[in-house]
């Protein structure tokens, strides 16, 4: 272990799916860490292999998928371990999941079953980790857990079932069941994409607060570089299963080096970039996963492709202290780092 | 809810009057009336226009239409249900002979039917695609495909003639025998209804469990840490029983005269043979009452239904 704050450390990952006798290859050699009370950020267009990232963490790939090669290292209790080699369904995975990581979805409408109250929902994880001994030791909890996560009325709340909720309340239950046995890692996968921007800044600021109370570290997944604007304390650009560039949130906010990047950034307007941006939309779509271009993966949308950018995928380069970049004449080049 | 129940039942009173009224009306305009059958034909042809219409009169079977229905009705308000033309056996008596013949068949078809739909169909769903999964909707297949005549005479066949370790038809060998004397009576035509009803509900659990497998509360449960088990068996299935519960539930009327077929094949005492051989004959207040049972029964099933779903999904309000 290279750094004590390092919580996860995922190397050269490589996940292939399995549909239909296709084999395709979504993630193509991933490489990031995790820090304590950090949070980092996953960007990229959709189908780029943010959720399939996310998951393989988890252990909650689907059965299509196989982790081919690279590996995830979980720092936990004093313990190295090798997430990728742990069964998925299998007892010390399980034991984990819930305990020393969580997880949180795009949808918390959906994501919180139909049938069973709040309450019992989040008992569910309390009990199976030995975090209350009794039913009613639980019950407690769960109050005070959705008390923690701003829920009015928590007494009565518990009680109620997920569509008495609103979507909003609906994702703070689900932190607070996440968040239930405090765990050391919080995968968030888009988390607010499916609520109004309001109620997405209100929970921004719970994940704010619960990782300066508990020292989580978080990985919050989006597709939208505003987020990352106000969240992030690190970022990793993704695009078609290959982290393109990465570093520090502010240096690649401000000084992207990579075409995707600075491409991402265009499209959106970014607070503190000043009035009168121009927007532009990303051009083009992404390729088809099982015809992809033979080099860069971004080259046939990219403004500064060139002839040696179709025979090969650039390899990671440190561009400065801390910021990687994947791109053969990266935008920083020129200004002579 | 006790409001719910209660308005429901009251709306039953015009359905059934409604109903009522128009399966009598359906036996009115069958060709020719219940005397036609009741008399062999080689006495038929002895007896003179006057005798046939005395024994019309005498049965009532003169008055217009409209009055013998509001004589039924009348009756029915009363507590009293008639008597079987054919035999002149009070209607009741018949009832209370031939319906727990009835209800033990279908209880016990419908119970093994469930019981073994549900696990297999979710078994199916869990192991998707595999032997299992192609044994069980091959077995499900024939469920559906073969008749209920046919099953019954294979197995009559199989099991009564050629092994004869099974009684053919009946319900008993002498009157007063007790339930586990009677058991090798009952196993095979319950058997053979609850295979027919089997398919159905296996195909059913395993489809509600397939969708409820794909849904996200899924991904929750297993992010969570709880044991897989745990995962399919309360998230999963509980989700999945609810449409399950619904069809099972329709066929509760099935309970009165649900096994005819059956009922004939294995020359069970039942209501279902009783019905058959009334239409057969015209016999207007046997017909009215069985018919007026079963349809009631249709309808307190959907009312049971309606309160079993909301009882299992809270997002269903009873209204
Ligand atoms: N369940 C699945 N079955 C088949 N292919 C999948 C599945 N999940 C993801 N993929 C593949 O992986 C790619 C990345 O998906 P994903 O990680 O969900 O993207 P996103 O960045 O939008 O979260 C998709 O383009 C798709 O080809
Ligand atoms: S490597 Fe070439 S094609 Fe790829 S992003 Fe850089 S400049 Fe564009
Ligand atoms: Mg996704």
């Amino acid at each position: 272990m290279e750094n004590k704050d390092v919580v996860v450390s995922v190397k050269d990952l490589h996940v292939n799916f399995y549909n239909n006798n296709r084999c395709n290859r979504v993630l193509r050699g991933v490489s990031f860490d995790l820090k304590k009370r950090d949070i980092m950020c996953i960007v990229g267009e959709s189908g780029c292999g943010k959720s399939v990232t996310a998951n393989s963490i988890m252990g909650l790939l689907p059965e299509l998928s196989r982790i081919e090669s690279g590996s995830i290292d979980f720092y936990y209790q004093g313990r190295d371990i090798r997430i990728d080699r742990l069964k998925r369904k299998g007892k010390e995975m399980r034991e984990l999941r819930g305990s020393g990581m969580a997880m949180i979805f795009q949808d918390p409408m959906t994501a919180l079953n139909p049938v069973f109250t709040v309450g019992y929902q989040i008992n569910e994880a309390l009990m199976y980790h030995n975090q209350a001994k009794t039913k009613k030791e639980a019950d407690q909890m769960a109050v005070q857990l959705l008390k923690d996560m701003g829920i009015p009325l928590p007494q009565q709340r518990v009680k109620e079932y997920p569509h008495q909720f609103s979507g909003g309340m609906c994702q703070r239950a689900m932190i607070a069941m996440a968040m239930s046995c405090r765990p050391k890692v919080l995968v968030a996968d888009e988390p607010t994409t499916a609520l109004d921007v309001t109620i997405q800044a209100q929970i921004f600021e719970l994940m704010l607060e619960l990782k300066n109370n508990n020292d989580t570290a978080i990985l919050l997944i989006t597709h939208d570089m505003g987020v990352v604007a106000e969240l992030a304390d690190r970022v990793a650009v993704m695009y078609m299963g290959n982290i393109v560039e990465s570093g520090e949130a502010r240096a690649i906010l401000t000084r992207p080096a990579h075409p995707y990047t600075k491409a991402l950034l265009d499209s959106i307007p970014v607070l503190g970039r000043g009035k009168g941006q121009k927007l532009e939309p990303i051009k083009g779509s992404t390729p088809d996963p099982y015809n992809r271009p033979k080099g860069c993966q971004f080259a046939p949308r990219c403004p500064y492709a060139t002839k040696e950018c179709e025979t090969a995928m650039p390899g990671e380069q440190t561009i400065e202290e801390g910021h990687m970049c994947r791109c053969f004449h990266n935008l920083l080049k020129g200004e002579g780092i | 809810m006790a409001t719910y129940t209660l308005r429901k039942v009251l709306s039953l009173i015009p359905m059934m009057l409604f109903i009522s009224f128009l399966i009598y009306l359906g036996i009115e305009l069958m060709p020719g009336d219940a005397v036609d059958f009741l008399i062999p034909p080689d006495a038929l042809a002895t007896m003179s226009a006057e005798q046939l219409n005395a024994m019309r009169e005498s049965l009532g079977l003169n008055d217009p239409f409209l009055v013998r229905y509001l004589k039924w009705l009348g009756g029915l308000l009363q507590g009293e249900f008639g008597y079987s033309i054919q035999s002149g056996v009070p209607v009741a008596t018949l009832m209370k002979n031939h319906l727990p013949a009835t209800i033990e068949l279908t209880v016990t078809a419908l119970v093994f039917s469930s019981v073994f739909g549900v696990l297999f169909g979710v078994l199916s769903a869990l192991k998707k695609g595999s032997l299992i999964d192609q044994v069980f909707s091959l077995i499900g297949m024939a469920g559906v495909a073969i008749p209920q005549f046919l099953l019954g005479l294979i197995c009559i066949n199989a099991f009564a003639l050629h092994l004869n370790i099974l009684p053919a038809g009946g319900r008993m060998a002498s009157a007063g025998q007790s339930f586990v004397e009677r058991l090798p009576y009952l196993l095979m035509p319950a058997l053979v209804l609850g295979f027919s009803l089997t398919a159905g509900v296996m195909r059913y659990a395993r489809s509600s469990m397939l969708d409820s497998m794909g849904r996200d509360y899924m991904k929750t449960a297993r992010a969570k840490g709880i044991p897989e088990w745990r995962v399919n068996l309360l998230h999963g299935l509980r989700t999945a029983l609810t449409p399950v519960v619904v069809l099972i539930g329709f066929r509760l009327p099935m309970l009165i005269g649900g096994a005819v077929v059956i009922e004939e094949v294995f020359q069970w005492p039942g209501i279902g043979s009783l019905f058959v051989n009334a239409v057969r004959s015209q016999n207007t207040p046997l017909v009215m009452m069985i018919g007026f049972f079963s349809v009631l029964l249709v309808l307190i099933s959907s009312i049971i239904v309606d309160i079993v779903t909301a009882f299992l999904d809270p997002r269903i309000k009873l209204s």
